[in-house]
C-alpha cells in the first residue's frame, strides 16, 4: 500500500501530462479531422515537455538570483534586498519588472542584426542542455541514445553567440570580453568533458538514463554506489565542476565579465530584457551543468540511503541541485577572481593532465573491478582489496596532482606582479 | 517516406543551402562565417533526420564548437581594411578557375557517391561501445595517423610560439 502511494507521486509528472493529452485527444475526436487532431496532439506533447522546462527554470531562476543576492549580502555582512515585500523575497519580481519597462539601448556603431540575434541565440543551448537530464524516475523531457554527446554539443554552440555579442557591440571591452570568454570556454570544455569520459567508460552508454541507473543501487545494502565515492569519481566530480565554473562563467572564473576591469564584458552594450536573456542564460547554462555533474557522478535521481527511496526521485534531484548551486554561490563569495595567465595555466597544465590520468586510473578500476567477481570470491578478501585498490588509485591522483602543480610553480614561480605600462 | 520527413529535408536542406550562399556572397566576412555555422549546424540537423545521432551531434561538437569558433578567431585577430580589397586577377580569369575547381569537385563526388555500394542503415543509435571497437579495430590505422597528424600541429603551434616568448625575456 505505502510502495504504491509512492509510486504515485513518483509518476505524478507523466501522470498529469498523459491525463491532458487523453482529455484533448477527446475533445479533437468531436472537433477536428483525425490528422489535424495527430499533429495537434503531437504539438500539444510537445509543449508539455518544453513549457515545463521553461517554466520551473524560469521559476528557479527568479529564486536563485534571490538566494544569491541574499546570500553574498550575508556573506559580506550586509542584509542584502530586503525592502520589496517582506524579508525582500518580491526582489525578482520587482527585477523583472525593470529589465522589461527599460529602455533598450542599441550603439550606433553596432551591428544590428547580430546584435538582437545574439541574446536569442544565447539563451538556447542551455533549454537544450536541460532537456536531456534525467530529473527523476520517469521525469526526463527527451530520452536520447547519445545524451551526454547532445548536452556537450549544446554547450559548445554557447560560445558562438558570446562571440556574437562581444563583436557585435562595437565595443572595445565588449571584444575583450568576448576574447577572453572564447578562450576560456574553449580552455576548460576540454577537462571537462574528459573528466566525464571515465564515467561512460564505466557504463559503456552516453544515455543519461543508463548512467543514473547504473549508480541506483547499494552495496551491501547502505553504501550508494554513486561515482564520487570512487576515487576517478571524486577527482572527476572536482574538475567537472571546476570546469561547470569556467563554462558558466562563474566568479572564480568571470574574468570574461570582470566588472571591475572590463565593465562586464561582452554585456557591457546590452540593456533592458536583452541583458536579463543573458543574465537567464547564465543561470541556466549553471543550472544545467551542475545537473549534468549530479547526474554523472553524485547518482541523479537515486536516493542516498536504500530505506528514503520512498521520497521521490525528483525531491532527491532537486535537493542535490540546490546544494550543488547553494556551494556555487559560497564559492563566489569566498574566492578571488583569477588572473588570465593563471586561468590558461590551470587548464591546460593541471586539469588536461590530471584528466588523462583519471582516465587511466579509471580504466585500472574496471579491469580490477572484473577480477574481483572471478578470483576473489570470498567475503574477506573482497573488502581489504576494495580499501587497497581505493587508496592505491587516490594516491596515484594525488601523486599526479601535486606532481603536476610543482611543474606548474617551477614555471611559473610567483612572484610580485609588475605594472609594466603604468608605472608613470 | 513519410510527409513529415520530406517537410523537414525541405526545411533543412533550405537552411544548408541558404546558410552556404549567404557564406560566400555576403561582404561582411564575420557574417560570412556566422552563416557557415548556420550552415554546418544544417548539416547535423540533416544527419540527425538520417537517425544518426552521434555523427550528428560530433558534427556540432566539432564543426561548430571548434572550427566555426577558430574561423572567428582569426578574423578577430586579423587586421581589417574597411575598403574592399582591390581585385588583382581579371574577371575571366576567376570565372574560368571557378568553373574547372566546381567540376572536379563536383565529378569527385559523383565519382565517390556512384561507385559506393549503398546499403540500408541497420543500426542507428549511438551505441559507444561499437563505435569503440571499430575505432580500435579496422579503423586504427586512421586513427592512428589522425593522431600523428594532430600531435605534428600542436608541436607545430608551440614551437611557432614559443621563441617569441624567450626574446621578449631577454629584451627585458
Amino acid at each position: 500500500m505505502f510502495a504504491n502511494i509512492s509510486e504515485l507521486i513518483e509518476q505524478v509528472p507523466a501522470l498529469i501530462k498523459a491525463f491532458i493529452l487523453s482529455l484533448l485527444s477527446k475533445v479533437f475526436t468531436f472537433v477536428l479531422p483525425e490528422w489535424l487532431s495527430h499533429i495537434l496532439l503531437s504539438l500539444v506533447s510537445m509543449i508539455l515537455t518544453i513549457g515545463p522546462i521553461i517554466g520551473i527554470f524560469a521559476g528557479l531562476f527568479a529564486v536563485l538570483v534571490l538566494m544569491e543576492r541574499k546570500g553574498l549580502g550575508r556573506f559580506q555582512n550586509r542584509y542584502g534586498p530586503n525592502r520589496v515585500g517582506p524579508f525582500g523575497v518580491l526582489q525578482p519580481v520587482a527585477d523583472g519588472i525593470k529589465m522589461l519597462i527599460k529602455e533598450d539601448l542599441i550603439p550606433d556603431a553596432a551591428d544590428k542584426v547580430v546584435h538582437f540575434i545574439a541574446p536569442v541565440v544565447i539563451i538556447i543551448p542551455p533549454l537544450l542542455a536541460l532537456s536531456v537530464i534525467p530529473y527523476g524516475k520517469y521525469v526526463i523531457p527527451i530520452e536520447l541514445d547519445a545524451a551526454l554527446l547532445f548536452f556537450f554539443a549544446a554547450g559548445v554552440s554557447g560560445e558562438l553567440a558570446v562571440f556574437m555579442a562581444g563583436w557585435a557591440s562595437r565595443n572595445k571591452y565588449s571584444v575583450l570580453g568576448a576574447m577572453r570568454a572564447i578562450a576560456q570556454m574553449i580552455s576548460y570544455e576540454i577537462p571537462l568533458i574528459l573528466a566525464a569520459v571515465p564515467v561512460v567508460m564505466m557504463v559503456g552508454s552516453l544515455s543519461t538514463t543508463q548512467i543514473v541507473a547504473a549508480q541506483n543501487s547499494y552495496i551491501s545494502g547502505w553504501l550508494p554506489q554513486w561515482y564520487i565515492f570512487t576515487p576517478w569519481g571524486l577527482v572527476g566530480f572536482i574538475m567537472f565542476m571546476i570546469g561547470a565554473l569556467a563554462e558558466s562563467n562563474r566568479s572564480p572564473f568571470d574574468m570574461p565579465e570582470a566588472e571591475s576591469e572590463l565593465i562586464a564584458g561582452h554585456l557591457t552594450e546590452y540593456s533592458g530584457f536583452k541583458y536579463a536573456l543573458f543574465f537567464m542564460a547564465e543561470y541556466f547554462g549553471m543550472i544545467a551543468i551542475s545537473g549534468m555533474g549530479i547526474t554523472l557522478f553524485v547518482g541523479g535521481w537515486s536516493s542516498p540511503l536504500p530505506f528514503l527511496t520512498w521520497i521521490p526521485s525528483y525531491f532527491w534531484f532537486g535537493s542535490k541541485l540546490m546544494i550543488v548551486l547553494s556551494c556555487f554561490i559560497w564559492i563566489r563569495a569566498t574566492v578571488p577572481r583569477l588572473r588570465v595567465d593563471q586561468l590558461m595555466n590551470l587548464a591546460w597544465k593541471v586539469m588536461l593532465p590530471l584528466s588523462l590520468v583519471n582516465i587511466l586510473v579509471a580504466a585500472f578500476w574496471s579491469l580490477t573491478s572484473r577480477t574481483i567477481g572471478t578470483t576473489f570470491c570470498s567475503g574477506i578478501n573482497h573488502w581489504a582489496f576494495e580499501i587497497f585498490r581505493w587508496i592505491f588509485c587516490a594516491a596515484l591522483l594525488l601523486g599526479c596532482y601535486a606532481w603536476f602543480s610543482h611543474l606548474m610553480k617551477k614555471g611559473h614561480p610567483t612572484s610580485a606582479r609588475t605594472y609594466r605600462y603604468s608605472e608613470s | 517516406m513519410t510527409i513529415t520527413f520530406l517537410i523537414s529535408f525541405a526545411v533543412i536542406a533550405a537552411v544548408i543551402i541558404v546558410g552556404a550562399v549567404a557564406a560566400l556572397s555576403l561582404t561582411n566576412i564575420f557574417h560570412c562565417a556566422l552563416c557557415l555555422a548556420l550552415s554546418l549546424i544544417g548539416t547535423a540537423a540533416f544527419y540527425l533526420l538520417l537517425g544518426v545521432e552521434f555523427l550528428g551531434l560530433v558534427q556540432v561538437l566539432v564543426y561548430v564548437g571548434a572550427v566555426a569558433i577558430l574561423i572567428v578567431f582569426v578574423i578577430l585577430l586579423t587586421r581589417h581594411r574597411k575598403d574592399p580589397a582591390p581585385l588583382l586577377i581579371p574577371v575571366s580569369h576567376r570565372v574560368i578557375s571557378g568553373a574547372i575547381t566546381a567540376v572536379a569537385i563536383t565529378g569527385t563526388l559523383w565519382l565517390a557517391i556512384f561507385k559506393t555500394p549503398l546499403s540500408e542503415f541497420s543500426s542507428n543509435h549511438a551505441d559507444v561501445k561499437q563505435i569503440g571497437f571499430a575505432m580500435a579495430g579496422p579503423y586504427v590505422v586512421a586513427v592512428q595517423v589522425i593522431a600523428l597528424l594532430l600531435t605534428a600541429a600542436l608541436i607545430g603551434a608551440l614551437i611557432l610560439a614559443a621563441p617569441e616568448k624567450k626574446d621578449e625575456e631577454e629584451s627585458k
